[in-house]
């Protein structure tokens, strides 16, 4: 067994129109961490997670999942799907079916399960991604939160073991936003993997266990979220933003209101307070 | 589109879509016959249906019934109205230079038969439209074998419809925001915009969609389960009474025509 359930080594790739996206990145995701990837457009981040499920093979370097090196054939690959699941950044690009039962149905569907069974996981996911009263609503009428929790039903009725989000919060309203990362806690207690990549410094800090940064595909920084965000250095050549709580909590430091403790939500500030 | 809304939200919406799928196909070939009484019950039986119990509104049906009605008049008129007929047999009749024109009697029951019988096939046609989602009538043709390849393309082509507008819509807003559509030359470049972009659209669209599907196992076949809907021993009943009630009809008062 490994400490890493993903883990890739001085992968690169390349787009057919010679975008390089990957260029040599080594990293490793570590079991039970609620992770974070950051990094500015075009960093290579989607790219990344295209490989963590084999959709891109790539050019050089290798991917492990769990340790053992991916392998490219399709018996493989169907396995390795079915364990890591991504939820993509635009819902249109992803939901193809008529009827949210419907769409939800595919994934398990493509696991040759029984009719019985495949029923039993559309009905949970739908019910852990909180669109069962929407099962048989066509997608067309629904609106852009709601696409984006079938999506993630969709996903989860595959029960895989690790969950990979694109940008889930983007165009979210803030209360969707939080209702997802409330989804987003719940899957991580209820044992899964989370791997979660977005541009809000906020969201990464209060949320991630560890945070990976990447730029130019490769990988700037990785570590606790307190390590990679109190890091000005790092921040500035991501061009990301220190979290505000962070900020607030250094300044109180520096004013000697506080002792060194970093609150990661306006609770645990005021709590300290 | 406003279809496809009443498709979801009719009442007749959660029975089985064989059975009305079998109810308007046997109803149709049934206003193939050319009786004014079983056609004319057919509209009935239909409009009763769908407003009544289906609880669609009468205004409504009423304007899509009127729809084809234009196009029937417009096809109708050189049948009612002949040249060159013998005044003796005619109902009205003038006098055009040197030919008759007029309306006779055969030509009034030939065109009235064909009016009533192309409102029956229509009602049996937003019969269908009316209470069944596509996605219901797709899942019966899959239970009839048709072949894959033409119902995941129908499956597909039923949602990307949707995505499409949308993105046509937003364009489309998009465009007019700059006075995209102010002169009817600039309308005409921002249309050929328009559609450029939604084709370049569509094609990465399809890439990503494929990525999405592929990483949810997708090996070359749509599969999803279909939502069960239970066989009703007296809607069956119903149907076969209903269905025998007109042909029984049609084929009594049928062939008035020769």
């Amino acid at each position: 067994m490994s400490q890493y359930i993903l883990e890739t080594e001085d992968v690169e790739y390349e787009y057919p129109d010679k975008t390089r996206a990957l260029q040599g990145i080594s990293l490793g995701i570590q079991k039970g961490k609620k992770i974070v990837v950051m990094g500015p457009n075009g960093a290579g981040k989607s790219t990344l997670f295209l490989h963590f499920n084999g959709i891109l093979k790539p050019k050089k370097g290798r991917v492990f999942f769990d340790g053992k090196q991916v392998e490219y054939n399709r018996r493989y690959l169907t396995q390795l799907r079915k364990k890591v699941g991504i939820v993509f950044q635009d819902p249109d690009t992803q939901i193809f079916a008529g009827t949210v039962f419907q769409e939800v149905s595919f994934g398990p569907m493509n696991l040759k399960l029984e009719a019985d069974e495949v029923k039993n996981r559309v009905n949970k996911a739908m019910a852990d991604a909180g669109v069962c009263d929407l099962a048989q609503k066509p997608t067309h009428l629904l609106s852009y939160g709601q696409k984006k929790r079938v999506c993630i039903a969709g996903v989860l009725a595959m029960e895989p073991e690790v969950i990979i989000f694109d940008e889930p919060t983007a165009y979210l309203d803030p209360k969707h936003s939080h209702i997802l990362l409330g989804t987003l806690d719940e899957l991580h207690q209820s044992g899964k993997q989370v791997i979660v990549s977005t541009h809000d410094p906020d969201l990464a800090y209060s949320w991630a266990d560890y945070v990976l940064i990447i730029k130019d595909g490769k990988l700037l920084e990785a570590g606790s979220a307190e390590k990679v965000f109190m890091d000005d250095e790092i921040l500035k050549q991501a061009d990301l933003k220190k979290p505000l709580l962070l900020e607030i909590s250094e300044v109180l430091q520096q004013k000697g209101i506080v002792g060194k403790k970093y609150p990661k939500t306006v609770e645990e500030l005021k709590g300290i307070l | 589109m406003l279809l496809d809304g009443f498709a979801y939200s009719n009442r007749l919406r959660n029975i089985h879509p064989g059975e009305k799928m079998a109810f308007s196909l046997i109803t149709m070939v049934i206003g193939f016959f050319p009786s004014i009484y079983s056609c004319g019950l057919i509209i009935l039986i239909i409009a009763a249906a769908v407003i009544l119990i289906g609880k669609v509104p009468v205004k409504t049906y009423l304007r899509l019934m009127l729809l084809p009605v234009f196009f029937l008049v417009a096809s109708l008129l050189p049948i009612l109205i002949n040249t060159g007929v013998n005044p003796d047999s005619t109902l009205i009749y003038f006098i055009f230079f040197k030919s008759t024109i007029g309306i006779t009697y055969n030509s009034l029951i030939k065109s009235g038969l064909l009016f009533m019988r192309s409102m029956a096939l229509v009602s049996c046609l937003y019969f269908i439209s009316l209470t069944t989602p596509i996605l219901d009538i797709i899942a019966v043709m899959k239970k009839l074998k048709l072949p894959d390849i033409l119902i995941d393309l129908m499956f597909l082509v039923y949602r990307q419809l949707f995505v499409m507008m949308d993105t046509a819509e937003s364009i489309y807003v998009a465009q007019n925001a700059r006075l995209g559509y102010a002169t009817f030359s600039s309308g005409i470049n921002s249309l050929g915009r328009l559609v450029s972009y939604l084709i370049i659209k569509s094609c990465s669209d399809a890439q990503r969609l494929y990525t999405a599907l592929v990483s949810r196992g997708y090996e070359g076949e749509l599969k999803v389960l279909e939502p069960s809907y239970n066989t009703s021993i007296k809607n069956i009943i119903l149907i076969a009474a209903i269905d025998t009630v007109l042909l029984i009809i049609a084929l009594k008062t049928g062939g008035t025509i020769k």
